[in-house]
């Protein structure tokens, strides 16, 4: 046996209204804000934590996502090689098509 | 069985969990993933950075449903990913068949984290038929 070589970011929308968590391999889970995983994190927490506000709203929330991968991006960016997932009141999760991934690229550019 | 029941992942004598760490390592080699909570939502992306430009990026999702409103992405090794994602449905499917409605993620995050937990302390139990 070994330990799962990841890290997970979970989101979710039900009773308790909107939630964001992060597990991670040894078991440790915490419901954040925001957060980052993976290469560049500690940069992309550092830009969240400036960007951050409690009154944002998700639209608000998608152009910050993306100006926050866009900081450590190598090479340019595209509604083909990033993917971005969203819940909202309706409560359905839903993951973003490369078509409205790149709309929101052009409307954070 | 004494074989059989040993953990690789064992204390240091300083008290860290090295297997762990290294697990860790591999999380932070991996594509960045960000989430952020809004007031009416909560938003997930991640880097699809694939090894050669000749793949079909189509085909390639690393943002899954756990359930119709509960989604994960990951940081680190996808096919490890995959098997949290199974165990995560299943789970939700277990919950929804005796209660009819769906698992609160508050919930269904605390299961996932138990899984991840168990394979940081277990030993080979269960796992025999691969031949440990």
């Amino acid at each position: 046996m070994r330990p799962f070589g990841v890290s997970l970011l979970v989101a979710g929308f039900d009773a308790q209204g909107p939630q964001l968590y992060q597990v991670d391999p040894s078991g440790a889970y915490f419901a954040w804000k925001a957060s980052a995983i993976g290469k560049n994190m500690t940069n992309a927490k550092t830009f969240l934590e400036k960007r951050y506000s409690d009154d944002m709203e998700l639209e608000d929330a998608v152009h910050t996502a993306i100006l926050t991968l866009k900081e450590g991006f190598e090479g340019q960016i595209s509604g083909s090689n990033i993917e971005i997932g969203i819940v909202g009141a309706d409560r359905v999760f839903r993951v973003l098509t490369p078509a409205e991934v790149a709309d929101y690229l052009s409307e954070t550019a | 069985m004494a074989e059989s029941s040993f953990s690789l992942t064992t204390f240091s004598p300083s008290g860290k969990l090295v297997q762990i760490e290294y697990a860790l390592n591999a999380v932070g080699a991996g594509a960045t993933s960000l989430g952020i909570k809004a007031k009416n939502g909560v938003v997930i992306a991640t880097e699809k950075k694939l090894p050669s430009a000749l793949i079909d990026e189509d085909t390639v999702q690393k943002i899954a449903l756990l359930t119709p409103h509960i989604g994960c992405v990951y940081s680190g090794m996808g096919p490890d990913a995959r098997v949290l994602v199974r165990k995560a449905r299943k789970q939700a499917q277990a919950y929804y068949r005796q209660y009819h409605e769906s698992e609160p993620a508050a919930q269904l995050v605390r299961e996932t984290a138990a899984v991840m937990q168990e394979f940081t302390q277990s030993g080979c139990a269960g796992r025999r038929a691969r031949g440990c």
